[in-house]
């Protein structure tokens, strides 16, 4: 295996790693899946050119954080693009708040997964119309005959349940 | 109280946020929540971490589960579909004329139809007319189903529904609030778990065995329904099979288990999640910071009791507030409202769970009590008193009104019962209205000020029973004011004083329980003396009402407390 090859499957293992963090790490940043998305892959080019530079030995999905943070930042206040829609005080809080959490994501999807297992089996089909069929809310509340307002509701109230039931995996693993 | 109520409302915004499908007025608000709550941020990127990471395993999931779900969405996105091509235009198309076929001519027959033929078709139609009918009219939503039923009803106002609530309606898990404004409500669920909520109450039906909830309760949780499980703002409380009550805001969840076993978890623990077993006749509490305490138990805090009769008697009559003083709700509103220390003529501490008045049922009944200054001390002591009233929106004393309430006096001469006023400060009224008190020879009396009125001797209007009070003796008393400005005053169920106003009384909204008053100017005129005392003695279960209640059901209340006289 030459050099460059070893490189790339290093990369590849590294990214792969980090790539769920990264993801929502950008998109509790940006607020938006498109965005979050266009931020992943900028980001990951990023990474690969300056690849050479990372040291190893140090946590790569921390230095990739930092990296993804300040694309978001540029992002977001770039005058074209005008994506803020907090206040700059508010990012930067968002900002120091999501970091803390990001590198270690393994157990956080570990919990989900159960989560998602525990649903009710309405709130489950409600998600994968969302992302598995990628439907937007309006095209899932003609479909199935509910308001756009009762969805979001729903929706919220989903998250919820799923964020309280995470916090109780997560500690059930710590113990 | 808004607390979780903003954190919903926050998520629901959220959600749109993601789905770039929210207004100004959405972005102002969240702009807002950060500002003001500072769990904001932190609730803000948990809730955006589980959409994230949510989306991307779902995305990503391809099991037997979700092939089957393929083919349901299939069904159901075929429906659509032929929908839409049900109302699409009609396209006209050029079809080849059909070719002749030969055909072999029968002789026709006499067509029979079989009376087991016939009634299978009727039966058929009738089921796929009722399956038609129940589709159209009578399906619920495809993704949210009723999980529980309203099963009992005390002097109820429900509001975040577009209907009324009576007795035997269904709670359904399609993400609304069901806010309990007025009075007590049963609600079970189809688990088995049942629910007495006391107003006011905020909830959501999660499932057919969860509830997200804000307000007071008491639970009762069959073997069937163990592992119900109630989220607070703060905590989540799971029932191993018991009787447990929660009170629950946005500062603090607690929990009280009477028999059996509950779990109690702290979500925002600073580390890690923290745990708590309640076993029987414990109770504990969870703040905001997500530590776990032990607090105190009263045995009779949260006990599953259908109202007592006067209590009963009280909803009938459709009070706008009613204040019993037994709950510790009540009682830590009470003490949140235990004001600065102040010397001089207010004073006063508040006893909680003080004995009540003896209500005919032999349960035990708590009461509020004021020790105001006894008479010869000079020291001061931290003043006690407590407010009601200014949060019932919808009474606004414009009109006729009513005010009830029971107690008991430990010392003599003038002292302020029960009083209205605007101002917001506590300890001294100076401006003031609608007065419960005792008069300087110990009568009860009732004044009210018209502010209409053009002449002093005009204005300030007292009436007064006859018979002084003994001491320690419990009084039921009544106040009324009619439309056409006639005020009756009521002892132990009978009239004792009325007079006729010049016009009407200065509406005020605030009470203050046992508050002593001041009036320098026309204390100087010695038989408008209006400077009391803080009152020293008990009260309890103060109710007011927006209409003049007539005598007999005056009578009613005093009787239905199985009062004929005054009781030791």
């Amino acid at each position: 295996m030459n050099k460059d090859s070893q490189k790339h499957k290093r990369f590849f293992q590294f990214y792969n790693s980090v790539h769920t963090s990264l993801y929502s790490f950008l998109f509790v940043l940006v607020h938006n899946q498109v965005d979050a998305e266009e931020l992943l892959q900028e980001t990951a080019a990023v990474l690969w050119e300056k690849f050479d530079t990372f040291q190893e030995g140090t946590s790569f999905g921390a230095w990739a954080i930092q990296i993804a943070k300040y694309k978001a930042l540029e992002f977001l206040r770039s005058s074209k693009r005008r994506r803020m829609i907090f206040e700059d005080a508010a990012y930067m809080a968002i900002s120091e708040e999501a970091e803390k959490h990001s590198p270690e994501m393994g157990s956080y999807v570990r919990a989900l997964n159960k989560c998602l297992g525990r649903l009710v089996e309405q709130d489950y089909k409600l998600l994968s119309l969302r992302y598995r069929k990628n439907l937007s809310v309006k095209q899932i509340a003609q479909m199935i005959g509910r308001s756009r307002t009762g969805l979001y509701q729903s929706y919220s109230r989903i998250f919820e349940l799923l964020r309280v039931c995470i916090q109780k995996k997560l500690a059930q693993m710590e113990v | 109280m808004e607390h979780l109520h903003q954190q919903f409302q926050a998520r629901m915004l959220l959600v749109r946020l993601i789905e770039n499908d929210i207004d100004e007025e959405g972005i102002r608000f969240l702009n807002r929540w950060f500002k003001e709550d500072p769990e904001a941020v932190r609730c803000y990127c948990e809730f955006l971490r589980v959409y994230a990471v949510s989306q991307l395993q779902i995305s990503n999931k391809i099991d037997c589960q979700t092939a089957l779900e393929d083919s349901q969405f299939d069904q159901a996105i075929w429906a659509a579909l032929k929908e839409m091509e049900d109302a699409a235009p009609v396209v006209e198309v050029t079809v080849p004329l059909p070719v002749p076929r030969r055909s072999i001519e029968v002789p026709k027959t006499e067509k029979r139809i079989s009376k087991k033929a016939l009634a299978a078709a009727i039966i058929s139609g009738a089921a796929l007319l009722f399956m038609i009918c129940y589709v159209h009219f009578f399906s619920p939503a495809e993704m949210s189903r009723p999980v529980a039923s309203l099963t009992g009803s005390y002097n109820t106002l429900w509001s975040g529904t577009d209907e009324s609530m009576p007795n035997g309606s269904r709670l359904w898990n399609d993400g609304r609030w069901y806010r309990l404004e007025r009075g007590k409500a049963e609600i079970t669920f189809d688990s088995g778990a049942a629910v007495l909520l006391e107003a006011p109450v905020r909830l959501e039906v999660l499932s057919e065995n969860e509830m997200l909830f804000e307000g007071t309760l008491t639970a009762r949780v069959p073997v069937s329904a163990h592992g119900f499980t109630v989220y607070t703002a703060h905590s989540t409380i799971v029932d191993l099979g018991t009787e447990f009550g929660v009170f629950a805001d946005a500062q603090e969840s607690r929990v009280f288990v009477r028999q059996g076993e509950v779990e109690l978890e702290a979500l925002f623990a600073p580390h890690s999640s923290l745990k708590q077993r309640i076993s029987s006749g414990k109770g504990y509490q969870v703040d905001r910071s997500g530590t776990i305490s032990e607090v105190v138990y009263h045995p009779d805090t949260f006990r599953w009791e259908s109202p007592d009769l006067y209590e009963q008697a009280v909803y009938a009559t459709n009070p706008i507030a009613y204040w019993r003083f037994d709950r510790d709700l009540q009682e830590r509103l009470i003490n949140e409202m235990n004001p600065k220390d102040v010397s001089g003529r207010c004073a006063g501490v508040v006893q909680r769970r003080a004995a009540g008045p003896n209500l005919g049922s032999g349960k035990p009944n708590f009461a509020l009590r004021l020790l105001g200054r006894k008479a010869g001390e000079q020291e001061a002591i931290p003043a006690g008193l407590a407010r009601i009233g200014g949060e019932t929106t919808d009474w606004k004393r414009t009109g006729n009104y009513s005010i009830v309430l029971w107690f008991c006096p430990e010392t003599p001469g003038l002292q302020s019962i029960l009083v209205y006023s605007n101002e917001d400060t506590y300890g001294i009224l100076s401006r003031y209205s609608d007065q419960i008190y005792l008069s300087k020879d110990n009568r009860i009396s009732f004044y009210v000020y018209c502010p209409e009125s053009a002449a002093d001797n005009q204005a300030l209007h007292s009436i007064s029973a006859a018979e002084p009070v003994q001491l320690n003796t419990w009084y039921h008393v009544a106040v009324t004011c009619s439309a056409e400005n006639r005020i009756n005053l009521y002892v132990n169920g009978r009239l004792r004083a009325a007079k006729q106003l010049p016009s009407r009384p200065q509406p005020n909204l605030i009470g203050y329980i046992g508050c002593s008053t001041i009036n320098p100017y026309y204390d100087q005129v010695e038989h408008l003396a209006l400077s009391r005392e803080p009152f020293c003695g008990v009260v309890d279960e103060i109710s007011e009402y927006d209409r003049t209640l007539s005598a007999e059901e005056v009578e009613n209340l005093y009787r239905a407390a199985g009062g004929t006289e005054e009781r030791k």
